[in-house]
């Protein structure tokens, strides 16, 4: 070993972390070289001298008086709950998941019927610009056979890929609609590819528009439908609301309904001294998000043929000239999976703010950390990881979103687009 | 009953404290607000911040107590918190690299040594705290949680959100870092 290998592990055997060979091969350089010999000297004399300065005893008591102080006015605030009445909040909940499952079902319904009627016809070869709420895409779904071969070849090369991956649970690695997730993205809904040409931007339920809404409709009907444009948070939001269902109060494992744990940002307190609640200090209000230029609003639901279409669904409401708007919830989705995820995080902050039921919670904190590692803001993902990890310790979406993070951060995990 | 606050576990403290006893939540305050406040430090590089970040980090804790599990350690949980919150205020506060602000706080000074050794010790202590305002946020805290923490990289790693063998590189290139900075302040001031 000469200098350059040991000096690389020197801080290492320094702390007493390097293995037993390591620390024997730098061991034995050091009785050897005096220069390294004098480097590690330099590394203890540093680290004796490295020091955070102390702000003194009276720093020390202000700082438990500060604390509950604070502590004092949070627990003096009114405990607002979310939705006052908890059968109001389990019907919410519910028409929160099975409005787009109806419409997917729905679609999926269509599709299949349009290729009953119309075997072979050709699929749009140029998306429209943008995505208009209210019009349904000409045959998105008709699967050309290049298309289908496309995203089967597509398919193969990513399951060849990801053939030593483990399904997450719930969901097998080889998905119900033949699609195969990205290599260590087991929850990542299938790529464009090249089929994306025949996509609308954006359009929720797109993979189903991919040539295999037969193959979707007897296992998973209602269940991926809100998918395109979603991500391993939106699994969580399934698990979540598949919990909800089960526990209608709404009662909730990790927070107790009524308590501070509700927590960072429950209540509808809004109070700018809420300190931690930062992750919605930039939130936009809902509303901000209904009447946005050039968005597919509500596209889950605008995807509906007839009177699906017009399906009230449970975030979205209706603007006076009859277009459906989208939720910042599905605005945040809808903006992300066109890879617009500055104006989705925007979205989602709001969508936070906007629902602070803790299944919300749970699963929009985890979108909004995936939304900021797709911009390279690592910290800030952290901080809200953290935050996730802080009301919900044992949140499964969110250990398995740690999982992924790194090649989401990577970008080996695209995001489903029509990029 | 101090004393058997004292000699609580910090995860009983914390069971305590969540079930709304303010003493145990005020004894887990003093017996984790110097840690807190260096992690906090670390991370903003400067005492108002560092203030700040601490003092949001037990809120944050108080918060957040009713879902705690007692049967998880306490520490490295609290440091996660603290860590984030020191990089969320100095985000919040960012216009730049955080500066340390040697003039906000006095020297450190050690009583046990004379006057000479002090002098000297501080003199040194004053030129690694220069040197350690120009590191970046993310290599002076892993060093302050190695040299003044004393945690093992497993530890830094889990408080940090980074794999253990980014601790370690980090650490090298910190501790790399002040020793060329040092080395570099000495020949200027000679």
């Amino acid at each position: 070993m000469d200098c350059h290998d040991t000096q690389a592990m020197l801080s290492a055997y320094h702390d007493g972390e390097l293995s037993g060979a390591d620390r024997a091969q730098v061991e034995s350089h050091l009785r050897t070289c005096p220069d390294c010999a004098a480097l590690l000297e330099s590394l203890v004399r540093i680290d004796a001298a490295v020091e955070v300065p102390d702000p003194g005893p009276e720093y020390w008591e202000s700082v438990n008086r500060g604390v509950d102080e604070r502590v004092g006015r949070e627990e003096a605030r009114p405990k607002t709950p979310v939705v006052p009445h908890p059968g109001r909040r389990w019907i919410r909940q519910q028409l929160r998941y099975l409005v787009p499952a109806v419409a997917a079902a729905a679609m999926v319904v269509a599709v299949v019927r349009h290729i009953g009627l119309h075997p072979g016809s050709p699929v749009p070869s140029s998306p429209p610009p943008t995505a208009e709420a209210d019009r349904v895409p000409p045959s998105p779904a008709m699967p050309s056979p290049a298309v289908g071969r496309d995203a089967r070849e597509g398919s193969a090369y990513r399951a060849s890929a990801d053939k030593k991956r483990v399904a997450a649970p719930g969901r097998p690695a080889a998905t119900a609609t033949g699609a195969i997730p990205e290599s260590g993205a087991p929850f990542v809904p299938p790529l464009p590819a090249e089929g994306k040409t025949a996509l609308p931007p954006a359009a929720p339920a797109a993979d189903i528009a991919h040539g295999k809404p037969e193959r979707r409709v007897p296992t998973r009907t209602g269940i991926d439908s809100p998918a395109a444009g979603k991500n391993l948070s939106d699994v969580t939001d399934r698990q979540t609301a598949a919990s909800a269902a089960s526990a209608p109060s709404g009662a909730s494992a990790e927070t107790p309904p009524s308590g501070p744990a509700v927590g960072l940002s429950s209540g509808r307190d809004t109070s700018p001294s809420t300190d931690s609640e930062r992750i919605m200090t930039k939130t936009r209000s809902p509303s901000d998000f209904r009447n946005q230029k050039d968005e597919a609003p509500g596209a889950a639901v605008s995807m509906m043929p007839g009177s699906a279409r017009r399906e009230p669904a449970a975030r979205s409401k209706e603007d006076p000239s009859g277009r459906l708007s989208a939720s910042p919830c599905e605005e945040a989705r809808s903006l992300a999976s066109r890879g617009r995820f500055k104006e989705a995080e925007a979205a989602q902050r709001a969508c936070l703010a906007a629902d602070a039921s803790p299944p919300a919670q749970e699963s929009g904190l985890v979108f909004l950390a995936e939304l900021l590692d797709r911009q390279h803001r690592f910290a800030e993902a952290d901080s809200v990881i953290a935050e996730a990890q802080t009301r919900f310790p044992r949140s499964r979406s969110v250990e398995l979103y740690q999982q992924q993070r790194p090649q989401v951060q990577s970008g080996r995990i695209p995001f489903p687009s029509g990029r | 009953m101090e004393a058997d606050l004292g000699e609580e576990r910090d995860e009983r403290l914390a069971a305590r404290a969540a079930g709304g006893d303010r003493r145990a939540f005020d004894a887990l305050v003093t017996r984790h607000r110097r840690a807190v406040y260096r992690l906090c430090w670390s991370a903003t590089g400067n005492h108002a911040d560092a203030d700040d970040a601490a003092q949001e980090t037990f809120l944050r804790v108080f918060r957040a107590l009713p879902a705690y599990d007692p049967d998880r350690p306490f520490g490295p949980w609290l440091r996660k918190i603290a860590w984030n919150c020191g990089l969320s205020v100095r985000r919040d506060r960012q216009a730049g690299v955080p500066k340390v602000s040697g003039e906000e706080l006095p020297d450190p000074v050690d009583p046990a040594e004379g006057p000479e050794a002090t002098a000297s010790g501080n003199e040194e202590k004053r030129r690694v705290a220069a040197a350690m305002a120009d590191l970046p946020a993310e290599l002076r805290a892993v060093l302050v949680l190695r040299a003044v923490e004393g945690l093992s990289y497993a530890e830094i790693a889990e408080a940090a959100g980074i794999p253990a063998g980014t601790v370690m590189s980090r650490l090298s290139r910190a501790r790399e870092r002040l020793l060329a900075a040092l080395g570099a302040r000495a020949r200027g001031g000679a």
